[in-house]
């Protein structure tokens, strides 16, 4: 069984636009088809077309594997893994997430400005 | 196991939140729980970010801290290496995180960049290539396996 509903997408919550046969509890799939927007139709159609194109002068032998370490090569990169991490929790845990998010987003702002 | 490229401020994130939080990307890349595809490009881009005096002087990180974190992502990512330019972010580090993610077929890009979400058409061209544009806290989701 399907029926098809207009909706509006507001707040991270689509609000349907007419009643729905449904009750109470009942898991839907949802199919979200936009409205069609000619120009963003056009800039996703010119997206897939540089991309084609991007994706034709990349090497065909590309090996996308992980890399695979022997046990003792792991234990060893865990190691210094938890060392750095120790060091640098001496600092941050003084700071919330949300300070630390924030310190981050300056420094994005300001790698991006030099870039520019 | 999922193929991932995440956005090189939230491995920044990651490495420098304490241990509740947002370092649970860190912590799954240490258990090697998904595959994160990255580049030098993106690893430069990591780089740079930590070397921002303002996070260098509240963070303590030393030349040795920075260089160990960046070894530690290269050591631990697949690496690769995509040829030319592509240019569909005004910003060229925005661009560096989609060229991984495109050459490498990534099932998800995890970043908080809003160009990537909220109906932007760079966002339906994501879904038109299958690889998804994802929040940090779908990806913590995705992670502990729930729906």
């Amino acid at each position: 069984m399907s029926i098809e509903v207009n909706a509006i997408y507001r707040n991270g919550v689509l609000e349907l636009q007419s009643t729905v046969p449904l009750r109470e509890g009942q898991s839907v799939r949802v199919i979200i088809r936009a409205e069609p927007d000619a120009s963003q139709d056009e800039r996703v159609a010119v997206m897939h077309t540089a991309l084609d194109a991007w994706l034709d002068q990349q090497s065909k032998a590309v090996f996308l594997d992980p890399p695979d370490y022997p046990p003792d090569e792991w234990a060893r990169l865990n190691l210094e893994l938890e060392a750095l991490i120790v060091h640098l929790r001496q600092q941050s845990s003084q700071y919330t997430e949300a300070e630390i998010a924030a310190d981050v987003e300056t420094a994005l702002g300001a790698m991006r400005k030099e870039a520019r | 196991m999922i193929q991932v490229a995440v956005d090189p401020a939230l491995l920044v994130r990651g490495l420098l939140s304490p241990m509740s939080g947002n370092d649970f990307i860190i912590q799954a890349l240490r258990e090697r729980r998904f595959i994160l595809f990255t580049s030098k490009a993106l690893l430069g881009d990591v780089a740079r970010l930590l070397e921002y005096p303002g996070l260098q002087r509240k963070y303590n990180l030393t030349d040795a801290v920075r260089g160990g974190l960046v070894a530690q992502l290269r050591a631990r990512a697949s690496v690769v290496a995509p040829a030319g330019k592509l240019d569909f972010c005004p910003n060229p580090h925005d661009n560096h995180l989609l060229e991984v993610a495109f050459y490498s077929h990534a099932e998800y890009v995890v970043t908080e960049n809003d160009a990537l979400h909220d109906g932007t058409a760079l966002a339906w061209f994501f879904i038109e290539r299958s690889t998804r544009a994802i929040r940090l806290a779908e990806f913590a989701r995705i992670l502990r396996g729930e729906p």
